[in-house]
């Protein structure tokens, strides 16, 4: 050892008994470490001048409910990759190929209406020949004996 | 007896992580993680304020390790502190890391003098002697002058009250190459001190 790492672990140890950091030390190894007058007279002053701080209350409060937010939902704040597939208008072929959804979303107001318009078309026919159906449903029983 | 150097570093033993129960409940429900919040946070603010010289910096940088340690906690492994971690190290690791992203991403590092020592001298004690409040300013001045090294390695050492084992552990050095860079901070602010001190007194004399 040379006397760098000598006079290192003098200090070290001298440290430990001012802080009281650092792993207890069997007791027959704690015992006579001295320092020079200059240097614990420094050692006395870095330890006054090297005070801890402590961070606002606000501050700390402030994070604190942050944590537990955290903490309750894990995951909140993480932005997920979310795949954004580009919106192409549809051509008029498209939009004329394409079937409608009822009873789930409307596409739109025309949609509605068009609809509205064929079912009232067919509920009028229905009305306005009501033998239609019994000769359908008469049609059907021959077909079936 | 006084035994000396790898000897007596062999026989103490490996301290036990005394945050091993509060970690485990974390684990567990992560909503227990606030008692070890409550328990570092002034400890992680006073580091980051040490090193930023910045209140608002330092609570974003605090922010910024708590939250990362609590999405992180079921990845963290204890150990003894040559293997491993206490939890306490690896706190202050994470915080590391975090100094140095804000540093990479932030050319701009505060170069202002940490301007704490009037504070410190002030809120210890109204009554202190103005001589004490100038000798602390002069170690204070000191400390500012030391490299970046070792003067942290005096912050972990006097503010957090580490040992020499946990501070090798928290910058990646040996614990005899931390003890010597503690020592050898302590020289320089000491031969700082004296020279302040003498050209105080041909000052003085030469009025």
């Amino acid at each position: 050892m040379t006397a760098a790492e000598d006079g290192a672990f003098q200090v070290d140890a001298y440290l430990d008994q001012l802080l009281g950091a650092g792993a207890p030390r069997p007791r027959d190894l704690a015992t006579d470490d001295e320092l020079d007058a200059e240097l614990e007279r420094t050692v006395g002053l870095v330890h006054r001048a090297l005070a801890r701080f402590h961070p606002s209350f606000a501050f700390e409060e402030r994070l604190a409910v942050r944590l537990r937010g955290d903490a309750d939902a894990p995951f909140a704040g993480d932005v997920l990759d979310f795949r954004v597939v580009p919106f192409a208008a549809p051509t008029a072929a498209e939009r004329r190929a394409r079937g409608l959804l009822v009873g789930g979303a409307i596409a739109s107001g025309v949609s509605i209406a068009s609809v509205s318009l064929a079912g009232a078309a067919i509920l009028v026919r229905r009305r306005a020949r009501p033998q239609l159906r019994a000769s359908r449903l008469r049609h059907r029983a021959e077909v079936s004996l | 007896m006084f035994e000396k150097g790898r000897d007596r570093d062999a026989a103490r033993p490996i301290p036990f992580d005394a945050d091993r129960p509060a970690v485990e409940a974390a684990r567990r429900d992560p909503r227990r993680f606030e008692a070890l919040y409550r328990k570092y946070v002034a400890q992680i603010y006073s580091y980051a304020l040490y090193e930023t010289r910045d209140h608002h910096a330092a609570e974003d940088l605090t922010e910024q390790v708590f939250l990362n340690a609590l999405r992180a906690l079921p990845r963290f492994r204890e150990g003894g502190l040559d293997e491993g971690s206490t939890f306490r190290v690896w706190l202050f690791r994470i915080a590391r890391n975090a100094l140095s992203n804000a540093r990479r991403t932030e050319r701009r590092h505060p170069q202002a003098p940490l301007e704490l020592a009037a504070q410190v001298a002030a809120a210890d004690d109204p009554a202190r002697s103005a001589v004490e409040r100038d000798e602390v300013a002069r170690a204070w001045r000191a400390i500012e002058r030391l490299p970046q090294e070792r003067r942290r390695a005096l912050v972990l050492r006097f503010v957090e009250e580490m040992s020499a084992r946990e501070i090798g552990a928290v910058l990646g050095r040996t614990e005899g190459a931390v003890r010597v860079l503690i020592h050898r901070a302590l020289r320089s602010v000491a031969e700082d001190l004296g020279h302040e001190e003498a050209a105080e007194r041909r000052h003085w004399w030469s009025r």
